[in-house]
């Protein structure tokens, strides 16, 4: 069986490597350290980013934004920077004009007003027009059963509802709720569909159980009964709103605008004049956000610099000292044969080795952490932002800290290579 | 027989003034068990060191199976030392964290071409450990062996490339009696058996006995001495 010189010579070089000391140890704790806080940077960075991301990423590029100036207030311009809670930018959604009703039941609910298409929003060739007062976040629905309300229904205001899976979970236990009726300040409103939402609501499925046990209400505030309607009859039994300052609009180019303005203006009586009506795109919005993460930037980029700086000057120790410690072992391989190359080659596996371990060991308790921190955000709800982990990202940070270990591992290496082989032959 | 090194006035300095080796020179032929003794300081490692192409030398010529060997670039003295010339030191230098076998294949991981034959290695492995009574600590560690077996290890590294050049530098230094009579049995053995080239470099005069060539250093000056 024939083998690649060069895999023989790594296989060589790794188990000359003497793994079972303190000092590896401690190296690889150190750079283990390096790694995770490298990765939780990178994490928190994105996190930050994404949360701001999420909360449009239904409309991709598509997505013309359109603010009624007459609604326009510097406080809810940048609704990504200026309302960072979870809540909001959990609870609200861009379709729909939201208020909150906090009941005197164990757990809070929501109703909404919505355009005739809503539902259609969650499926497929949907084009349509969306209503948003407040901060928009996508929660993608993955299913929905029953029907969505008819023209007829917004026209005649009737109080036909739906629901989402929480509620219904909450209300009917295991029984269909369709057609059943729920009463709101002293109106029946009939459950005609069923809104399942696979990114919260399984989770407040999970968490019910425990939010109801609950003894001080306060605590409640996760999950909620969502309940929405027809915007006419939100409009119409819930006449506390103000027009909408926000409106996000999902089109395919600009010529829509005037037919938008003309759907509002049916819904909220000519109060919106078109010429008031600004267009924001989303390179613009792109740019706020920007902006945003630009904030935080110098401080993760700080903290990263750090780290590499210190994992190298760990890495250079370490690999110095393991040289004295090899002396003969150089000297040996080079009396056999080994030039300089082979020499410099070793050492900086070596170096590339303690920065594959710290690496895998570093991830194993990065996921681990991870999971962790999921399983105890499951139970909270003031969370600043999800934490999401983006692989590509710590991909590139694990090559780039992996590359700065045999750049750094060139100065020993280097050294050692140019040891006089009778030098080395002599050392005891 | 054909000569396989010489020398001819050779000299070394290591500051420019003070010369280490005053105009060497020397003969071996293939298949000769060549003694160096001398006190120490006397030079005769550094001629070991420069005939082993570890070293420089300063003037002079030398030849290496006819060929003369210049300050020729680093890779090529490698490769001609993983080539032609096996070495024994006193300290054994064997790497303590490897078995036996993954010593022995240091210098096959160094010689020319890009692939190795594990199974070749192998055979070869095998075949000189049995030879020298060593199968049995094939996949042990060097760190737990003797010193007689740790020299004998290094003989069979020293052999694994095939080099036509032993080099000893005290081989005997570390052994007790017993493991030096064994190590001084071996090197008549390959000399014999294998037709190698033996050139050891030692205090001791009994290597006298397996040597058909025997030199005196002393001063800088190499002295041919009659068996």
């Amino acid at each position: 069986m024939k083998s690649y010189k060069f895999v023989q010579q790594i296989k060589s070089y790794y188990k000359s490597l003497s793994i079972s000391s303190y000092r590896f140890w401690l190296t690889i704790i150190g750079m283990t350290i390096s790694v995770i806080v490298l990765f939780v940077g990178i994490t928190v960075l994105d996190s930050y980013t994404n949360s701001f991301y999420a909360s449009y990423e239904e409309f991709k590029d598509d997505v013309i934004y359109v603010r009624d100036e007459n609604g326009f207030d510097d406080e809810n311009i940048y609704f990504f920077n200026n309302n960072l809670k979870s809540e909001q930018l959990t609870y609200y959604s861009p379709y729909y004009i939201t208020q909150e009703v906090v009941s005197n039941r164990s757990v809070p609910y929501i109703i909404r007003g919505a355009s005739s298409n809503f539902v259609n929003n969650y499926l497929p060739e949907n084009n349509s027009t969306m209503i948003v007062n407040g901060h928009p976040m996508i929660n993608q629905r993955t299913w929905f059963e029953g029907k969505t309300w008819t023209q007829d229904d917004i026209n005649l205001k009737k109080r036909c509802i739906i629901i989402n899976y929480f509620g219904a979970s909450f209300l009917f236990g295991n029984e269909n709720p369709i057609n059943k009726y729920i009463e709101i300040n002293g109106f029946q409103y009939k459950i005609i569909g069923v809104l399942a939402n696979a990114a919260s609501t399984n989770r407040q499925i999970v968490d019910i159980n425990k939010q109801l046990n609950l003894d001080n209400e306060a605590e409640i505030n996760y999950p909620y009964i969502e309940i929405y309607m027809p915007l006419t009859t939100f409009i119409n039994y819930f006449d506390t709103l103000d027009k909408p300052t926000d409106l996000i609009l999902k089109l395919s180019d600009l010529d829509n605008k005037h037919s938008i303005i003309t759907n509002l203006q049916h819904y909220y009586g000519n109060e919106i004049e078109e010429d008031t009506v600004n267009v924001t795109y989303r390179e613009i919005i792109d740019s706020d956000i920007e902006d945003s993460v630009a904030d935080i930037m110098p401080t993760i980029l700080g903290v990263f610099i750090f780290v590499f700086v210190i994992s190298g000057m760990i890495t250079m120790n370490t690999l110095f000292f393991n040289i004295k410690e090899k002396i003969p072992e150089i000297g040996i391989r080079k009396a056999m044969g080994a030039s300089r190359i082979n020499i410099l080659t070793q050492i900086v596996f070596e170096g590339v080795l303690y920065a594959l371990f710290s690496f895998v060991l570093g991830l194993l308790i990065f996921v681990i952490f991870y999971i962790i921190g999921q399983i105890v955000f499951l139970f909270k709800s003031n969370v600043l932002f999800e934490i999401t982990i983006n692989f590509i990202h710590l991909a590139i940070i694990s090559v780039i800290y992996i590359l700065e270990s045999a750049f750094v591992s060139i100065i020993p290496a280097r050294y050692a290579s140019h040891m006089k082989i009778v030098d080395a032959v002599r050392f005891e | 027989m054909s000569e396989i090194i010489r020398l001819e006035n050779l000299t070394k300095t290591y500051d420019g003034y003070n010369y280490v080796l005053k105009g060497i020179n020397l003969v071996i032929n293939k298949g000769d068990i060549a003694v160096i003794t001398g006190q120490s300081g006397s030079g005769k490692s550094t001629l070991l060191n420069i005939i082993g192409l570890l070293d420089s030398y300063n003037d002079g010529r030398y030849f290496l199976d006819n060929e003369i060997v210049t300050l020729k670039e680093n890779k090529e003295l490698a490769l001609l030392r993983n080539k032609k010339i096996g070495f024994i030191f006193q300290a054994y230098h064997l790497i303590a964290n490897l078995t036996v076998k993954e010593n022995l294949i240091i210098p096959l991981l160094y010689k020319e071409g890009r692939m190795i034959d594990l199974n070749e290695f192998d055979k070869t492995v095998d075949d000189l450990l049995e030879r020298f009574g060593l199968l049995d600590l094939l996949n042990k560690k060097v760190g737990g062996l003797s010193g007689g077996e740790k020299q004998r290890i290094c003989l069979c590294r020293a052999l694994m490339s095939d080099p036509e050049i032993i080099l000893a530098d005290e081989p005997t230094g570390n052994l007790d009696g017993y493991n030096k009579d064994k190590i001084m049995t071996v090197f008549q053995n390959i000399s014999k058996e294998l037709g190698k080239t033996i050139l050891i470099v030692t205090h001791d005069n009994q290597f006298k006995e397996i040597a058909n060539k025997s030199f005196h250093i002393s001063g800088g000056y190499l002295i041919d001495e009659v068996l």
